[in-house]
């Protein structure tokens, strides 16, 4: 080895950024000035709500207060609200009151995650239409009290326009992993339900665990339909008006949030750590007894009421933390702090709605 | 009667045309650096779109630093620092999986380069990409990670050296 540059331009091999850069950059710009003037809004807002609400009932969680002391916000006076009190919230958390979606059960009938332009989205038999996305909420959606995640209706014939769609790809048969090249956008899953049973599908890069080594290589024809899927799908505007039952955008309102504690090491990825007694003693006090309050899902998470959730972030923020991004970008709502025995190390709190499937899911590029 | 303004005689759009000349100078060659770092060109792109905007927007300040792109290229190796953390947490916890290195497709001499790039420690790969693609000197690339000119050529040195073992002599 002579020269690292030439490797490097070999290593490089004359890739391009994406065409117009600089107008993809002013319209990130835009999308996120937008985003934290509502996420400005809203985070104000809870803080106004736990104030008031320490005042007038003596705190959610029987805590006494005690006058003078502490240096707990008191008063009605931190910051005016820039929205109606009952719209209030904490972003990536829906509005008290507000409606959950209904049923609170669904069956899965379709679901695509990925692409160049990451996608998430999930069909159910009842004909909802649940969106998540990582960069942006769709055009025309809500944005006060956002999830995240935005739903709409499809008609009986709808969803089985899209799942036959699928099928007839001939690609889902049965379970399948297939590797995709460098010059291919983003990596796919996709699941669809084929008879009594969802078939998934995977298409990624080699080093993926979610596909094998030795899985084949997808072939030009299947890379071509596996593209046409991921079209279809994220292409509604494409669909027959007859798929549509309400095509409006709406919030969608989870039942429940699963809420997932993790530690983590500063030093870029490595195994997390468990979670024990010790670090959920760093937690605000309200914080821990809420979680207690809800079902232990595994070592590390707990899924409570959406009601429970909200209080539970409204604890943590009474208690000094602050979330740590825009839920409008990462549909997860995080809240960090340091391990003080563990320098380096941080302790995560995140919240992910559970969709009707019963799957919890945390959005989040960082 | 009111003469018409120049619009190179108005400061924020001088400073903006000047943003557009950096942007347009540095953003091919901070994609690249950024795939290189990343395997993944998709992750590159979307961080350099990031990184130039946080650029952009402190331009009045980044604008009069002497190395704006020394400014430019810590926002990139620091937004992809952070989030690779963060990557972590979707990894485990909610689709199970997220590519952070792309490195598939056709075994091509460019793959083989990027794959080797992916095995070395990340401080190696920083050092090498700031110094032998952006041609940054060990002092300025130091000061971009945060390091000593002397850690920067330490790192060099071993990055060289893995390299080379990696790649063998298929690299001649």
């Amino acid at each position: 080895m002579s020269d690292v540059r030439t490797l490097l331009e070999r290593g490089v091999g004359g890739a391009t950024p994406q065409p117009d850069g600089f107008e993809r950059m002013l319209r990130r710009r835009d999308r996120k000035r937008r985003n934290q003037r509502l996420a400005a809004g809203a985070v104000g807002i809870a803080f106004f709500v736990a104030a008031v609400w320490i005042v007038t009932t003596g705190g959610p969680f029987d805590r006494a207060l005690t006058p003078g002391g502490g240096g707990t916000a008191t008063g009605p006076t931190v910051t005016e609200p820039t929205i109606a009190p009952e719209a209030a919230g904490i972003l990536g958390l829906p509005t008290p009151g507000a409606t959950p979606s209904t049923p609170e059960h669904g069956r899965l009938v379709l679901y695509l995650e990925g692409g160049g332009q990451f996608t998430a989205v999930w069909v159910y038999a009842d004909g909802r239409l649940i969106w998540g996305d990582m960069g942006d909420l769709p055009e025309g959606a809500p944005t006060e009290g956002a999830t995240g995640f935005v739903e709409q209706h499809l008609t009986p014939a709808g969803v089985e326009f899209l799942r036959t769609q699928v099928i007839s790809t001939g690609l889902f048969e049965h379970d399948l992993a297939l590797l995709r090249g460098p010059d291919e956008p983003g990596f796919l899953t996709i699941k669809v339900r084929n008879g009594d049973r969802l078939v998934w599908l995977t298409w990624a890069v080699q080093e993926n665990y979610r596909v094998p080594n030795d899985a084949p290589s997808a072939t030009p024809e299947q890379a071509s339909a596996l593209g046409g899927i991921h079209s279809l799908l994220t292409d509604p505007t494409s669909w027959p008006a007859s798929a549509w039952e309400d095509q409006d955008l709406e919030t969608f309102v989870p039942s429940r949030y699963r809420v997932g504690l993790r530690v983590f090491p500063d030093q870029g990825p490595g195994p997390d750590l468990p979670v024990g007694a010790r670090e959920l003693a760093l937690l605000p006090a309200p914080a821990t007894d809420l979680l207690r309050l809800g079902t232990k899902v595994d070592q590390a998470f707990y899924e409570l009421t959406t009601d429970d959730a909200r209080a539970l972030a409204e604890a943590l923020i009474e208690g000094g933390l602050e979330p740590l991004a825009m839920p409008m970008v990462e549909a997860v709502v995080r809240f960090g702090l340091e391990v003080p025995y563990e320098p380096g190390n941080s302790l995560f709190v995140f919240f992910g709605p559970v969709l009707p499937h019963g799957e919890a899911v945390f959005l989040g590029p960082g | 009667m009111i003469e018409p303004t120049s619009l190179s005689a108005v400061p924020e759009v001088v400073e903006a045309s000047r943003f557009e000349e950096f942007f347009l100078a540095q953003h091919e060659r901070l994609f690249q650096a950024l795939y290189l770092l990343t395997g993944d060109r998709y992750e590159a792109d979307d961080l350099a779109q990031e990184a130039l905007l946080r650029a952009y927007e402190r331009w009045d300040r980044v604008g009069a630093m002497e190395s704006p792109d020394g400014y430019l290229f810590r926002t990139a190796m620091n937004l992809h620092r952070s989030r690779l953390r963060t990557l972590v947490v979707r990894a485990r916890r909610v689709f199970a999986a997220v590519p952070t290195e792309d490195l598939s497709g056709p075994v091509t001499a460019s793959h083989d380069v990027r794959k080797a790039l992916a095995q070395l420690p990340r401080g190696q790969r920083e050092a090498l990409i700031l110094v032998e693609w952006l041609g940054l000197g060990s002092e300025e690339a130091g000061r971009v990670l945060g390091i000593d000119a002397s850690s920067v050529r330490g790192r060099l040195h071993r990055g060289r050296a893995s390299l080379r073992d990696l790649l063998g002599d298929r690299d001649e």
